[in-house]
């Protein structure tokens, strides 16, 4: 891709982006919090298991992934606070979630530990840490790249039974 | 919204450059660090929107080595392929944003059996505690995403669609990734005809209510399978292809359907499953495996039945061709004198 190939990209990016801002519909049974940070969550689950993956393979992109934790850390662990209270709100939920948060937790390390990881997708992700932790616009590129890859997180559809 | 949208879009323009191709997210990165001569850099700002295959060709030229050399080579080879297809185009037309997507799974191949499914794991009684006491709910800091007021989504492949099938490519059994059922080492092949035994329809199904408002899928209806008997030997080849045609081949479409459905079915109650997980609906899940436990059974055997048919394939191939002897024509009498 040439620069002038890249800058006219820069104006998709800027209507992709658009529609990644447009959001997609919230389960009807959690609130948009929830999802949120349940998005969020699975997001950095995601992003840590590619940048392990990606550690092994060669390419160095522990550093980005571990500066994008870093400058976003009180995003990671609001919204990890915030499922944890989600799964364990009082006395009675407590004791219908019991252990449902290892089980959520287990869940997402199913699905991302064995994703097919190349040097490809290795440089685009790495490209991916170091743009958001990059940003410094208190969490709005975070987001919208969180909602972008995880448009509908493990949590919904662990939480939100089809109707039959 | 706090943040700066011109920002944002530059920097997940960078994003959309590494999606373009590792070369391009190095040139980008080059560009930005200031490695390269100014030089350069002017030479190849002065020919970056030109769709001239030769200005690319004079670049490398002068920069064998150059920062932009893996692009200079990629806009030759699209530029010169799209000459060659429409060589009335005028070299100024504007190349197309092109972007790696992720490759689609493999089909099965026609005569493989599904595998089926694995049985989903029952739900333990007892659930382990929460390891942990929980703090105390600390102020959470919300994440700035607001939806756009009208935002008309863009034709091709956005970002948000790469994104995702950058995202989707990391799962486990999603795109790229290696199948996660696959299936179970398979018998070693033998010439020895297996028998094959006949499946019978499919019981009345029964639906089985859990809790409110619950009740398991149907399970599908079955095929009984017709037998392949294979002769001692065939009059012809043309004999053995029409056996292939009239006898094999719908026994082995019956046995791949009946199998499929199977296998379709469990990965429903799989599905099922997978959305009870954290639903705090114990008996749900519990009748969610009972079932499944049942139905891999039957599953089991549609896969054996197929599996078995497929193996007599090369028996089918092995049986010989002897000429079948001419009917006998009576001698000719004579008339006696």
């Amino acid at each position: 891709m040439s620069l002038g190939q890249m800058r006219r990209g820069v104006g998709l990016v800027a209507a992709a982006l658009a529609l990644i801002l447009a959001g997609t519909a919230d389960a009807a049974c959690i609130e948009a919090p929830v999802v949120g940070a349940a998005r969020l969550h699975e997001f950095e689950m995601l992003m840590m298991d590619v940048s392990l993956r990606c550690t092994r393979i060669g390419v160095a992109m522990q550093p980005h992934y571990d500066s994008m934790i870093g400058v976003h850390r009180s995003l990671f662990d609001g919204a990890a606070q915030r499922l944890q209270r989600f799964f364990a709100t009082d006395a009675v939920a407590d004791a219908h979630h019991r252990g449902l948060y290892d089980r959520y937790a287990t869940m997402i390390a199913n699905r991302y530990g064995g994703g097919n990881t190349s040097l490809d997708t290795c440089h685009v992700f790495d490209a991916v840490a170091v743009e958001v932790a990059r940003a410094g616009d208190g969490g709005r590129m975070l987001g919208a790249v969180a909602q972008a890859m995880i448009a509908h997180p493990l949590l919904e559809a662990a939480t939100c039974p089809a109707k039959p | 919204m706090s943040g700066k949208p011109g920002t944002v879009a530059v920097a997940l323009g960078a994003i959309m450059l590494a999606l373009a191709g590792p070369g391009a997210a190095m040139a980008q990165a080059v560009v930005s660090t200031g490695v390269g001569t100014p030089f350069e850099l002017a030479f190849w700002q002065s020919i970056d929107s030109s769709n001239d295959p030769s200005l690319y060709e004079s670049y490398l030229t002068r920069f064998p080595n150059g920062t932009f050399g893996e692009i200079a080579r990629a806009k030759i080879i699209t530029l010169r392929g799209r000459m060659a297809q429409n060589p009335t185009s005028s070299p100024t037309a504007s190349p197309a944003l092109t972007v790696p997507v992720a490759p689609a799974a493999p089909s099965a191949a026609t005569v493989a059996p599904v595998a089926p499914p694995t049985v989903p794991a029952p739900v333990p009684a007892a659930l382990p505690a929460v390891p942990a006491a929980l703090p105390a709910a600390p102020p959470v800091v919300a994440v700035a995403v607001e939806p756009a007021a009208a935002a008309a989504p863009p034709s091709g492949n956005t970002l948000g669609q790469l994104l995702a099938a950058l995202a989707n490519s990391q799962t486990t059994g999603g795109a790229g990734a290696p199948n996660a059922a696959s299936a179970p080492a398979s018998a070693p092949a033998s010439a020895v005809v297996q028998p094959v035994a006949m499946v019978s329809p499919a019981a009345p199904v029964a639906l089985h209510p859990t809790t409110a408002g619950f009740v398991l899928p149907p399970q599908p209806a079955l095929s009984p399978v017709p037998q392949v008997a294979l002769p001692p030997s065939f009059c012809s080849a043309e004999a053995r292809n029409a056996f292939h045609d009239t006898v094999y081949a719908p026994s082995v479409n019956t046995a791949r359907q009946n199998n499929e459905a199977a296998a379709d079915y469990l990965r429903r109650l799989q599905a099922l499953y997978d959305q009870y997980q954290l639903s705090h609906d114990p008996d749900t899940m519990n009748a969610i495996v009972g079932a499944a436990r049942t139905y891999g059974q039957v599953a089991q055997t549609t896969f054996a039945m197929q599996a078995a048919l497929v193996r007599q394939f090369p028996a089918l191939m092995a049986v010989p061709v002897v000429p079948c002897a001419q009917p006998t024509q009576p001698p000719a009498t004579t008339l006696a004198k």
